[in-house]
């Protein structure tokens, strides 16, 4: 259900997905995604559901447990005239105010909407072919596939109130009214025996051969040409049969105004006061397939006939529901239903346990703690002494007069194998031994008493001490519990012995060994209500709170709701010899699987199944006590737990097959909210395989696709669980619970088969499942030819698209080339230009300058202004160099700007009057370098040159390349006075413009100096790789450029 | 603010020279004193090849004011120069690297095979070290910067006749590195002296003459000697790689 419940966060936003993206939904499909998102379970509809069984009257009553139905619970009228259940497994309510259809939890009312010609049924009736025939106040109608055929306007049927209906060997149905006798046959009416003016009651025999009751006429019986008179009996004479019914074994009943009558074929028996029945008139009959006969009588109360027995006896004379009954009809799992005049609808179901009551003066007895001694079941009851049932679960005091002395205030008892009974009264523990009670001590009580291999009596009493009982003599232990009530004591076969108490960890004592297991050994809960010895040697804890738990060979495992164990208080832990555990709690005895327990200890079941008994199985009260003795296995195997209203008696032997599976249905498919007919085969009423039948259709555009199925059950409807799946969406089955809906949203089209199986609280779920296959039609646009197509046009479209963009992409590229070795022809244009022409023309002017200073007055004011202009001249020349330099895309490679560096420092440096010396890695390669980037590599150099030349006063300079792993590393160090970096203001604008150039070029750049140690200026920058192709051609043209 | 450039490498030994003699000696008088005696015996035949007319004149004019020098042809284009100069004979000539038509590199390779003893100069604006290194290796026997000082111009004329050549760090590693990238092996470094290899290595790792002089016990002119020798091996090289590329082709 979780799992389920996420699914309502998303299914909007991944529904757009889904329609969208069909491809991407279809891949989907498979996808638990789907799953989730597509399984909802409307909680609405489920607690409607879980309403009815809940607010439905539930009554044990002594052997049956009765269950009513009224108007408010669903029917649509109180007075239920005709019950039958058809052989799908729905039960079918004829009353007056309409038909309704129960599957055990809900009831669909069938009304003039549905084709009924009156809403008063009077008669149903089954035939072999599977249509429902549905008698009423105003004609007939046959409910067949699905739908509704009404003879309402027949001839002979027109205004007709159907009082009967039975169906004859040969398929005829033959139709009882107060004007005669109608039979169908082969699809027309016809009236074969006009003499018969008025039916009061019509069936078949066992034959097959149809009996009536014609006024005034006796009982008769078709011969196939014509009825007959049957031979009666003397007393039946005047007396008018109400309703006639075959048994299993073919014998005739007829329920009349006075009596019973029965007919083996030959003979009439009857049955009347005497024979334990009322005097009011029988109005009904029923027999079911356990040979028992029920008797509904019309105001006096329901009789029952046990097969063989001679005397009709009253069924549950106090409970006043069924006083005047109207219809009775057993069902194929046994269950008495009985329509009541105006009590509605009620089910008599066999209790599945006994209750013990200890009854006494008129008042009743709370069980408190049991033993069996003597094989007899013995409890104690607080203030009433001790109570010995009988074998069918009388309950007589016992030792009441012995006991009277030390008061009648009994608790805990205890039976020990040499047939002495322990047991507390007050404060005493008391000794009886032969008849005779002595009292042990008087102080103290006892919580619990045990008795182990050798023999010896322990006893924990309430103060939290472990008293020990040997040779007569009663001892301390030093066992204390830290003050907490020893609640539960077991023996081991070993010597040992368990003690559970409530609020301390659980002891092993064995011999002078103490193991305790408590909360740091895992266990769930400390306050352990009982302990409990298996037959495999696992010692069992229900604790309060913390569920069940197992210690197994020195571990402990704990079983709470996620384990599947219902509850979390567990008081009582019995095995039976099957190898289940049955659990006493406050609310209900639980039954479940010791294999299945284990099997979730060992991480090989995620869950155990248990079978809750309540008062749905006979309980009077689903309280079990909390005490020491609360439940007792009797040596007959039969188990006792003792509870807030008698004792539960549970025979395991009955319960080793549980309900076989039910029946399920699925009732309506809506999609939007909108019913999808549903060919009756996809009902489940039809034994066709599914592969045979044509799949359910649904429109386009469906959203919410909904199924209401249900499972049926009247045994024990609300111990039905469902589970289902949707093959096509998902695989596994999806745990619907108790749920009798499911909803799908947004299921893409497609086919899907959806699948459904219950079971009825034994884990054992109906196979194979039922099947539906419906196929989701998809829109035009979800077709798969339309994909197919649509996906060619994307597919086309791409193409073109790609096509286009690449060959704009290309056109673009040889733009940019074109532009870039336009832009390149260009710089060295311009380059050869300046270089050539300006700078020749400056040369010139700096010659001539020269020249004019030879030839004029050295030292003039003139010959100086001309030194200027030539200085200026050469100067000029010199930045234009540079310039040109670094302009001329020629020179956009390392190796010359390499070259250029060392050529430029060198000259430098031996002006400046500082050595030089280089160390130059050989060979550099030839990789490309932007101008930008060489650009500012060059005025990093000059920067750094310039003040090696103005601020070291260096004598040499050392400079250093290397090109290692497309890095360039540029070193010049000097020998100079060298600074404090972190002092040096001077240099910083210099430093920083360093610095930022070469991260400008993504760059490193270090300067690393001491006073006195000269300086090194570091600077490094990552070269690009060549490309592969564009390199070695660039490098080639600038090679033929270059001259 | 920054020194002015004069690159010659023949400089070195001018400012030597200077500092040695008088600072305000006339710079024309300033000529080596290992050559001073053979340079009066006989005018150096000096040719010019140079487009732009004023420059040409000028350069005319200055040699021929030379006591040593004499201009004995003046040529607008490198095809012109071709043209008359196997019959003008001159000892040096002074050929301009930028000139319209066949440039001054191709024109010195084709003038090297028609007056194989002419020293040939290069004169060029800027110091452009490929151009620079391809007409060394196209037999050209040192380079001047048209803005050179006359005096400086005139020493280096000198020089180059006398058999010097100048060269910068930047040539010498450019040396080396064509020496080393010969194909046969017999041409590779090995074909250099060590003492050649040697002063290459020097002048590669930045030192100036007078340094590698000190430091190898030679005089600067010998240096010089040994880089016309460096050139001429260099030329043959460069020439025989050529010719191997075409045989191959």
């Amino acid at each position: 259900m979780n799992t389920h419940k996420d699914v309502y966060k998303t299914p909007e936003r991944l529904v757009s997905v889904a329609s969208v993206f069909h491809t991407v939904a279809v891949v989907m499909r498979k996808s638990c995604m789907i799953r989730v998102l597509g399984v909802l379970v409307s909680g609405a509809i489920l607690t409607g559901l879980a309403g009815f069984a809940g607010t439905a009257t539930l009554v044990p009553d002594g052997a049956f447990v009765s269950r009513s139905w009224r108007v408010g619970q669903g029917l649509p009228q109180d007075s239920v005239w005709a019950i039958t259940q058809t052989r799908d497994g729905y039960l079918w309510v004829g009353t007056g105010a309409g038909l309704a259809r129960f599957d055990g939890v809900q009831f669909k009312v069938f009304g003039l909407g549905e084709g009924l010609p009156a809403l008063h049924v009077r008669a149903l009736l089954e035939d072999q072919s599977g249509g429902l025939w549905v008698g009423t106040g105003n004609g007939l109608a046959r409910f067949y596939r699905g739908r509704v055929e009404g003879f309402a306007n027949q001839e002979g049927l027109a205004g007709a109130r159907i009082i009967s209906l039975a169906e004859d060997r040969d398929g005829s149905v033959w139709i009882g009214t107060p004007r005669g006798v109608i039979r169908w046959r082969a699809g027309a009416f016809d009236a074969p025996a006009p003499s018969i003016t008025s039916v009061r009651v019509l069936a078949a025999d066992a034959a097959g051969s149809i009996w009536v009751e014609g006024f005034l006429g006796g009982l008769l019986r078709w011969d196939g040409t014509r009825f007959r008179q049957i031979g009666q009996a003397p007393e039946m004479r005047g007396v008018r049969p109400n309703r006639l019914c075959v048994d299993s074994s073919g014998r005739m009943w007829a329920a009349t105004e006075s009596g019973v009558f029965s007919h083996d074929g030959t003979n009439w028996q009857s049955y009347r006061a005497q024979h334990g029945l009322p005097e009011a008139p029988i109005v009904c009959i029923a027999t079911g397939p356990d040979g028992a006969v029920w008797a509904g009588s019309e105001d006096q109360g329901l009789y029952r006939l046990d097969a063989g027995a001679a005397s009709f006896v009253r069924v549950n004379a106090f409970n006043r529901d069924f006083d005047a009954v109207r219809s009775l009809y057993q069902d194929l799992e046994g269950n008495l239903w009985i329509g009541t005049r105006s009590a509605g609808l009620t089910c008599l179901r066999p209790a599945k346990v006994a209750v013990w009551a200890i009854q006494d003066d008129e008042t009743q007895g709370l069980p408190f703690s049991m033993t069996e001694l003597g094989g007899s079941l013995l409890a104690s009851s607080v203030g009433r002494g001790l109570y010995r049932f009988g074998r069918g679960g009388e309950a007589q005091p016992f030792m009441r007069s012995a006991l009277e002395p030390y008061g009648l205030r009994t608790g805990v008892l205890y039976a020990s194998r040499e047939g002495d009974l322990w047991l507390v009264s007050g404060a005493r523990l008391l000794l009886a031994r032969n008849g005779k009670i002595r009292q042990i001590f008087a102080r103290g009580g006892a919580s619990s008493i045990c008795q182990d291999r050798e023999g010896t009596i322990w006893i924990g009493t309430s103060g939290g001490v472990l008293k020990r009982f040997r040779a007569d003599r009663v001892v301390d232990t030093d066992v204390t519990l830290a003050g907490a009530t020893p609640t539960s004591i077991v023996a081991d076969p070993d010597g040992g012995i368990w003690v559970g108490a409530y609020g301390h960890s659980i002891l092993h004592i064995l011999g002078e060994r103490r193991e305790s297991y408590g909360k740091e050994q895992g266990l769930a809960s400390d306050l352990v209500r009982v302990l409990y010895r298996d037959s495999s040697g696992a010692v069992w804890a229900g604790t309060e709170g913390g569920g069940l738990s197992r210690i197994q060979q020195g571990r402990v495992f704990n079983f709470g709701k996620g384990e599947g164990v219902p509850t979390d208080t567990i008081l009582q832990v019995l095995e039976d010899d099957d190898g289940y555990l049955w659990l006493g709690t406050y609310e209900g005895i639980i039954r479940v699987s010791r294999h299945q327990l284990n099997s979730v200890a060992d991480g090989r079941l995620q869950r155990v199944q248990a079978r809750v008994f309540g008062r749905s199985d006979g309980m009077r009260s689903e309280q079990c006590m909390s005490a020491f003795g609360g439940a007792v296995k009797l040596g007959d195997g039969r188990l006792c737990f003792a509870t807030g209203d008698g004792v539960v008696v549970v025979d395991p032997k009955q319960h080793r097959k549980g309900s076989p599976p039910p029946k399920v249905r699925i009732e309506e498919v809506t999609a939007d909210r909108q019913a999808v007919e549903l060919a009756a085969d996809w009902l489940g009423a039809s034994d066709q395989r599914d592969s045979d039948l044509e799949p359910l259709r649904i429109g386009p555009g469906r959203k919410r696709l909904q199924v209401n199925y249900t499972a049926l059950s009247f045994s024990a409807p609300e111990q039905v669980r469902f589970r289902h799946r949707l093959a096509g969406l998902d695989d596994e089955w999806v745990d619907a619970g108790d749920a009798r809906t499911v909803e799908y949203s947004y299921l893409p089209p497609g086919r899907y088969r959806f699948e459904l199986t219950a079971h009825s609280g034994t884990g054992v779920w109906a196979d194979p499942p039922l099947a539906m296959v419906f196929v989701l039609k998809p829109f035009v646009w979800q077709t798969t030819w339309f994909r197919v197509g649509g996906a060619v046009v994307l597919v086309g479209v791409a193409v073109l698209l790609v096509r286009g963009i690449e060959r704009r992409r290309a056109r673009a590229q040889m733009r940019r080339l074109e532009l870039e070795g336009a832009m390149e022809r260009e710089r060295a244009r311009i380059a050869r230009d300046i270089h050539d022409d300006l700078g020749s023309r400056l040369t010139k002017i700096s010659m001539i300058t020269h020249r004019v200073i030879q030839e004029g007055s050295p030292g003039s004011t003139l010959a100086n202004h001309l030194r200027s202009i030539s200085e200026t001249a050469r100067d000029m020349l010199d930045r234009l160099d540079e310039t040109v330099w670094v302009v001329n895309p020629r020179n956009d490679q390392l190796d010359r700007l390499c070259d250029y560096l060392l050529n430029y420092a060198q000259d430098f440096l031996q002006h400046a009057g500082i050595r030089c010396r280089f160390k130059v890695v050989d060979d550099l390669p030839p990789l490309p370098v932007a101008a930008e980037t060489r650009h500012h590599v060059f005025l990093i150099v000059k920067e750094a040159l310039n003040n090696v030349a103005r601020h070291s006063g260096a004598t040499e300079a050392r400079i250093e390349l290397d090109f290692t792993g497309n890095k360039l590393s540029l070193t010049i160090k000097d020998n100079g006075r060298g600074f404090d970096t972190a002092a040096c203001l001077a240099l910083g604008r210099g430093l920083e413009n360093m610095r930022s150039r070469a991260g400008n070029i993504g760059g490193r750049f270090d300067l690393e100096s001491q006073p006195g140690q000269g300086a090194t200026v570091r600077m490094e920058f990552k070269m690009d790789a060549p490309g592969p192709g564009s390199g070695g051609k660039a490098l080639g043209d600038r090679g033929n450029a270059g001259h | 603010m920054r020194i002015s450039r004069k690159k010659e490498a023949w400089q070195d030994e001018s400012k030597m020279k200077a500092e040695t003699s008088s600072a305000s000696a006339p710079a024309r008088t300033g000529m080596p004193e290992a050559n001073a005696s053979a340079a009066l015996a006989a005018r150096i035949r000096v040719a010019v090849v140079e487009d732009d007319d004023w420059v040409r004149d000028s350069l005319a004019g200055q040699i021929n004011e030379s006591p040593n020098l004499c201009c004995v042809s003046q040529h607008r284009s490198a095809e012109d120069a071709l043209c008359s100069l196997p019959e003008t004979q001159p000892d040096v000539i002074l050929m301009d690297i930028n000139l319209p038509g066949m440039s001054g590199i191709e024109c010195v390779r084709r003038m090297k095979e028609l007056l194989p003893q002419a020293n040939i100069i290069m004169l060029t604006v800027y110091e452009e070290g490929q151009k620079i290194f391809d007409s060394l290796k196209a037999g050209a026997s040192g380079y001047l910067l048209k803005r050179t000082p006359t005096p400086e111009l005139l020493d280096a004329i000198v020089h180059v006749h006398a058999g010097g050549s100048p060269m910068t760090g930047l040539i010498a590693r450019k040396v080396v590195q064509f020496f080393k990238q010969l194909d046969r092996p017999a041409q590779n470094l090995e074909t250099l002296s060590p003492r050649e290899r040697q002063i290459l290595e020097a002048l590669g790792e930045g030192a100036a003459y007078k340094e590698i002089a000190e430091t190898i016990g030679l005089s600067i002119h010998t240096v010089r000697m040994h880089i016309r020798g460096i050139y001429k091996k260099l030329h043959v090289h460069s020439r025989g790689q050529a010719i191997a590329k075409y045989m191959r082709t």
